[in-house]
């Protein structure tokens, strides 16, 4: 087997608390792009066995044909990654993420007698716990049960592959997706002390949106989580300064005016006088401290809470500036300037857009992180948001998976390299 | 076709990279690039260095291509440093059925092809339920200096149109 034999057949996936993203070298610069997500189909009803569904788990592209009603979506759907971390007794969810790789492998997988296996690259959350690992080239091995579909695997925390990805050693990669946000000091590798985990992300912007949709009339509509995040990325704002927004919102309303067609029905959102909200949207993912927020905790959404999951510590209100300070002051004093010179923020809860005729109010993530340290005293700052920051981490995967030579065997001390499944 | 073409490039090397990452490009390319840290442009065309390789006799570029005769301009600076070049392209949806037609592969089923074009052997992966299609081949100086690199991106991509101008007034040349 020959390092051109591995250029030609690296894989990258990377298992997002929302999205998975998967894909072969071959693919270029753009992934393919899934839900992390799996529906397990009942199969004692008389429906699926007049219509032969014989898998118990559906997941993809195809997954929105067998959902049935809205009551069993809460019951039969599983978000695998939610948190970043799976129990390890939590049987469905590593069913789901069996049934998510061998989808994503066997689509790519060429059927010439040539193919000999994927040099697969798998990215997990920083905060991933080692018996993850364990279940996961587990998993990596039962694909080869059938059909040999992996040659070796390897597998990378996802602030590491960021980093790989734009080829800087010693920055911060702040990683925020749909479930939590990390913040991960790199110099070389990972510090893993001085890790630090929010248990705020994507989501937590959809459920604030989803209390402003009631807000504005749309409480049925509220309940349809795929609809709120849509209306969340199409008109959540990220405030440059939230009071002086929602003063600026007030006095143009209709500059702010947030209304969406939902494409395909006759659905309308026109969030009309509540629209000034729409700066609320952003400003909580960095900072839900304000006190607006406090109304929306008193009339019952829930507050992001500090929880611990596996050995991490998931803070739940403390704002993105004092998470990244916090991180930053557990590495060596001589370190922390390079770390502050380089902050890359990485994941699909960073890619907040600006309307050309708002940019006065409304500013991109790295523009309000650099002030908001810069308020916190930290000067020399530099945010830099990725290119594409929700395939930052899938083409990291690509990059390590290109660069790490065939010879290079699994080490669980260092936890890198190939561990060889076929 | 987008107006950019998006374009993988493995390189492998005579000789072991012995300047720093940095420098590579500025040691390969022409002077028309403008050559940045680990990236270089051309009148919109960005080149950027992906990673090389820890034998350091491999490299990977990705390119964004703004007009052909640029790819060929590249290829033409590096291919004198190395064995050969890998060409990839990655075509999706419509492109990707557009291309295999003009390829004559069938789209429908998964697999790979050889297609033979201009003296070069390409080969073609379709995965149809992604709608994506690559297509990859390899070139050394033979292939490059009889030109096959232009031929194939226009086979693949279309030859630029012509402006409407320069076509109302072709009956004159």
């Amino acid at each position: 087997m020959s390092e051109e034999y591995k250029r030609e057949h690296v894989f990258g996936i990377d298992y997002g608390t929302s999205d998975f993203k998967y894909g072969p070298i071959t693919l270029g610069e753009v992934p393919e792009v899934v839900e992390n997500r799996g529906y397990f189909v009942d199969k004692e009803s008389l429906m699926s066995k007049l219509m032969d569904i014989r898998r118990d788990v559906i997941v993809g592209k195809e997954l929105p044909l067998f959902l049935e009603s809205r009551k069993s979506l809460a019951e039969r759907m599983v978000y695998p990654m939610r948190n970043g971390v799976i129990g390890k007794d939590d049987w469905r969810a590593w069913r789901v993420v069996e049934e998510l790789t061998k989808y994503a492998l066997d689509s790519f997988a060429p059927g010439d007698e040539e193919f000999e296996g994927f040099y697969l690259v798998a990215s997990v959350s920083m905060v991933a716990p080692r018996y993850m690992y364990e279940k996961l080239f587990e998993i990596f091995k039962r694909m080869n049960e059938e059909r040999t579909l992996i040659k070796a695997a390897t597998i990378i925390p996802q602030p590491l592959a960021v980093a790989i990805a734009h080829k800087i050693p010693t920055c911060v990669v702040v990683e925020s997706g749909h479930g939590n946000s990390q913040i991960c000091p790199i110099s070389m590798y990972p510090i893993r002390d001085a890790v630090l985990a929010l248990n705020r992300g994507g989501s937590s912007a959809n459920i604030l949106m989803a209390e402003i949709l009631k807000d504005a009339g749309y409480g049925d509509l509220a309940k349809e989580e795929s609809l709120v995040r849509r209306v969340k990325e199409e008109l959540g704002l990220l405030p440059r300064e939230l009071d002086s927004a929602i003063d600026y919102a007030k006095a143009n309303p209709e500059k702010v005016r947030g209304r969406l067609r939902i494409p395909g029905t006759r659905i309308v959102i026109d969030l009309g006088e509540h629209s000034w909200t729409r700066f609320l949207v952003g400003e909580y993912v960095f900072n839900p401290n304000h006190e607006i927020f406090q109304s929306y905790f008193a009339r019952g959404m829930p507050k992001p809470s500090d929880v611990k999951i596996g050995d991490t510590f998931f803070y739940g209100m403390m704002d993105m500036a004092d998470a990244i300070i916090e991180s930053v002051e557990k590495c060596p004093i001589e370190l922390q300037p390079h770390l502050y010179s380089k902050i890359l923020l990485s994941g699909g809860n960073f890619g907040w857009r600006v309307p050309e005729d708002l940019r006065e109010v409304a500013v991109t993530s790295d523009l309000k992180l650099s002030s908001m340290l810069r308020e916190k005293g930290i000067e020399d700052v530099e945010v830099r948001i990725t290119e594409e920051p929700r395939f930052s981490v899938w083409r990291g995967c690509i990059v390590y998976g290109y660069a790490v030579p065939i010879d290079y065997e699994w080490d669980w001390n260092r936890m890198e390299g190939w561990l060889y499944l076929a | 076709m987008n107006n950019s073409v998006k374009l993988r490039l493995a390189c492998r090397l005579r000789n072991r990279a012995e300047v720093r990452d940095e420098e590579l490009l500025s040691k390969l390319l022409t002077k028309d690039w403008k050559v940045g840290v680990r990236t270089a442009e051309l009148d919109g065309s960005i080149v950027k260095l992906l990673s090389l390789n820890p034998r350091r006799d491999e490299f990977i570029l990705t390119l964004s291509l703004k007009k052909p005769e640029h790819l060929e301009n590249l290829i033409k600076s590096i291919v004198r440093e190395c064995w050969y070049i890998d060409i990839y392209y990655n075509f999706r949806g419509d492109d990707a059925r557009r291309v295999a037609e003009a390829l004559g592969v069938m789209f429908e089923r998964k697999g790979v092809s050889e297609v033979k074009l201009s003296g070069v052997d390409l080969k073609v992966s379709a995965y149809p339920s992604h709608e994506a299609l690559t297509v990859s081949y390899r070139v050394g100086w033979a292939e490059v200096s009889k030109g096959a690199v232009l031929k194939i991106h226009e086979r693949l991509c279309g030859a630029p149109k012509s402006s409407i101008l320069s076509r109302m007034m072709g009956w004159m040349r």
